[in-house]
């Protein structure tokens, strides 16, 4: 073999081994691997998200949960998803499998900051970012968005954006490809475009990362909190809440068959400031419990809860029972037809 | 001898080729002029291999984006563009000072075999020194980063074949400038850096009359430009560049074929 047939041959196999590995490493390697419960196309979500939350639409509407208390009214009904049938027209039972929510916190702006009315600073709402995965297409989606909502359309990239046409917001629907939509304000939208080019994302987040990754898998909703946003929820929610020590990190996931069941996971500054943390919780349930004399459910709710620490983390486990739910909505319901003065079978009469 | 017996006497035109390719591209491929034109396009390489052991402290940039930037601004934008002038330019006049020339010619051969021998070898020679070394850069940026090798192994197979297609249309169009004048690296040199260079960056339609406009708009994960070049900078979908890249590659392709068909080459003992 002479010396240029080694040469190509040489170059040829660098180049192929190399390609090769790239692909393999595409397959199996971690540019496909989810972080947890958040599904590969979903890691462009920015890295400086506060929280991120999401749903396993599929296991929601399949649930037993669902079908006894997923109706108008309901406990069980999920707003967000609501809020994603009115604008898109896609129904979550038929036409959506998964849903991501990201909350970046807001950067706060002196001059737009809303005044105070009441001696409390408020702040600007935060930019979700929702990212769908399901069974739709443009053409689909564009025959269910209703009339009132109709947008402008854009192509770009091979991705469609709709953005909102009336200049009301700044809303955006950009569908990735069939089956994917992300949606939220345009500069969110924006971000989540170029990180998918740029294969910025959740990945470049550590902390998240290690959150993420601490979700049991296979739950049916769950959400993780970085200190930015947690911090502000506690000074603003004011009453006992405000008294709490600074909570760093949240972890919390659940399924809801056979019974609805909740572990969450606080990590606090300190041990002293997660046994104050479980204090508090452990003194919501005594307080549950002293009024099982007027509501029986409230005492079987207080024995649900599980409160306990570990240095400085404090891990918080419920579980319900669907029929605890099934009393608590009739014993409600008698509640409300007795302060309204209706007799408990009048409305069945009418 | 008439006319008739020695049209019979000529070799078909594929196996004519492949011996010119062979022939060619011994004389091409170990040389020291392909020696130095590898260690310029290993470059990135080394640069990334700096990077990757002693990484700036806040680096706004992910290895992706990095490569982003080598592909488009080092390799297409500049560096290949700089080796298909090279090797295009000198494709005919190498073959004459070496007297390969001499040898093809006196053989029963067609000069659009011995043409397009020498190009396909100028085509193996390229990318057999280019392909390595924007496989190992990306390797090398890419490999055990938060997105990992396999993040952009698409956008690596789409960038080789941009950068085949770049050099098989610079090359094609400095084969022409190769056959037509008898010095054409300055005016290749010209046409690199003062056309391509300035008016890809001009406003309005001017970017449509160079070639680095639809090459450049080959990769898509090009970083943003900056500057003046941020206002003004076109770009072109990729269907609409390949088709303008490689019209243009055939068209000079032909031209140089034509012309070397009917130049008169005398070979000096």
């Amino acid at each position: 073999m002479n010396r240029s047939r080694r040469l190509i041959l040489t170059a040829a196999a660098v180049s192929a081994l190399g390609i090769t590995f790239s692909f393999s490493a595409r397959v199996t390697g971690t540019a496909r691997a989810a972080v947890g419960p958040v599904p590969p196309e979903a890691l462009a979500l920015p890295a400086d998200s506060a929280v991120v939350m999401g749903f396993d639409v599929r296991a929601l509407t399949g649930s037993q949960f669902y079908a006894k208390f997923g109706g108008e009214g309901e406990p069980g009904r999920v707003e967000a998803l609501a809020e994603i049938e009115r604008k898109t027209g896609l129904n979550p039972a038929r036409d959506i499998d998964s849903v991501v929510v990201a909350v970046r916190p807001q950067t706060e702006d002196p001059k737009s900051a809303e005044p105070a009315l009441d001696g409390v600073r408020r702040h600007r709402p935060e930019n979700a970012l929702v990212f769908v995965t399901g069974r739709f297409d443009a053409a689909r989606l564009e025959a269910s968005i209703p009339e009132t909502g109709k947008a402008s359309k854009e192509r770009r990239d091979g991705v469609t954006i709709y953005r909102e046409a009336s200049g009301k917001s700044n809303g955006a629907v950009a569908l990735l490809d069939a089956g994917i939509l992300v949606a939220g304000d345009t500069a969110s939208v924006d971000t989540f475009l170029a990180n998918r080019a740029s294969g910025r994302g959740i990945r470049d987040n550590a902390a998240l990362v290690s959150l993420l990754e601490s979700v049991e898998p296979g739950s049916t909703f769950w959400a993780v909190g970085g200190p930015s946003v947690l911090s502000r929820v506690t000074s603003e929610i004011g009453g006992p809440a405000a008294n709490l020590p600074a909570i760093k990190q949240v972890v919390a996931y659940g399924h809801l068959d056979p019974e609805v069941g909740m572990t969450a996971t606080a990590e606090a500054a300190d041990a002293k400031s997660a046994t104050k943390i479980a204090d508090v919780l452990r003194g919501f349930s005594a307080l549950l419990s002293l009024q099982a004399g007027q509501k029986a459910e409230l005492a079987q709710i207080a024995d649900s809860i599980s409160v306990a620490t570990e240095d400085d983390k404090v891990h918080v486990k419920a579980t319900i029972t669907h029929e605890l739910i099934d009393s608590l909505k009739k014993s409600a319901g008698s509640h409300v037809r007795t302060h309204k003065g209706v007799a408990p079978d009048e409305n069945e009469i009418q | 001898m008439t006319s008739e017996t020695l049209s019979l006497a000529t070799r078909p035109l594929w196996p004519a080729t492949k011996d010119v390719l062979l022939i060619s591209i011994e004389r091409m491929l170990p040389r020291p002029r392909s020696f130095w034109v590898f260690l310029l396009l290993s470059l990135p390489v080394a640069f990334g291999a700096l990077l990757r052991i002693y990484p700036p402290p806040g680096l706004p940039l992910t290895g992706f984006e990095l490569y982003g930037m080598v592909i488009a601004l080092f390799f297409v934008r500049n560096l290949l563009p700089l080796v298909a002038l090279l090797f295009g330019s000198a494709l005919i006049s190498d073959a004459v000072d070496s007297k390969t020339l001499t040898y093809f010619l006196t053989r029963p051969i067609s000069r659009l075999s011995i043409f397009l021998g020498e190009f396909l070898a100028y085509l193996v020679t390229v990318l057999t020194l280019t392909v390595p070394c924007v496989v190992v850069t990306y390797l090398v940026l890419c490999a055990a980063t938060p997105q990992g090798a396999g993040f952009g192994a698409p956008d690596l197979v789409q960038d080789l074949a941009a950068c085949a297609l770049t050099l098989f249309t610079y090359g094609a169009v400095f084969a022409l400038l190769g056959v037509s004048l008898k010095r054409p690296l300055i005016p290749g040199l010209l046409f690199l850096f003062v056309w391509e260079g300035f008016v890809a960056n001009f406003p309005g339609d001017a970017p449509n009359y160079t070639l680095t406009a639809y090459a450049r708009s080959l990769i898509r994960h090009r970083p943003a430009e900056e500057g003046l070049a941020e206002l003004f900078s076109k770009f072109f979908g990729v269907g609409e560049s390949v088709l303008v890249l490689g019209f243009v590659g055939v068209v000079s392709l032909a031209l140089a074929i034509w012309i070397f068909s009917r130049r008169e080459y005398v070979i000096s003992s």
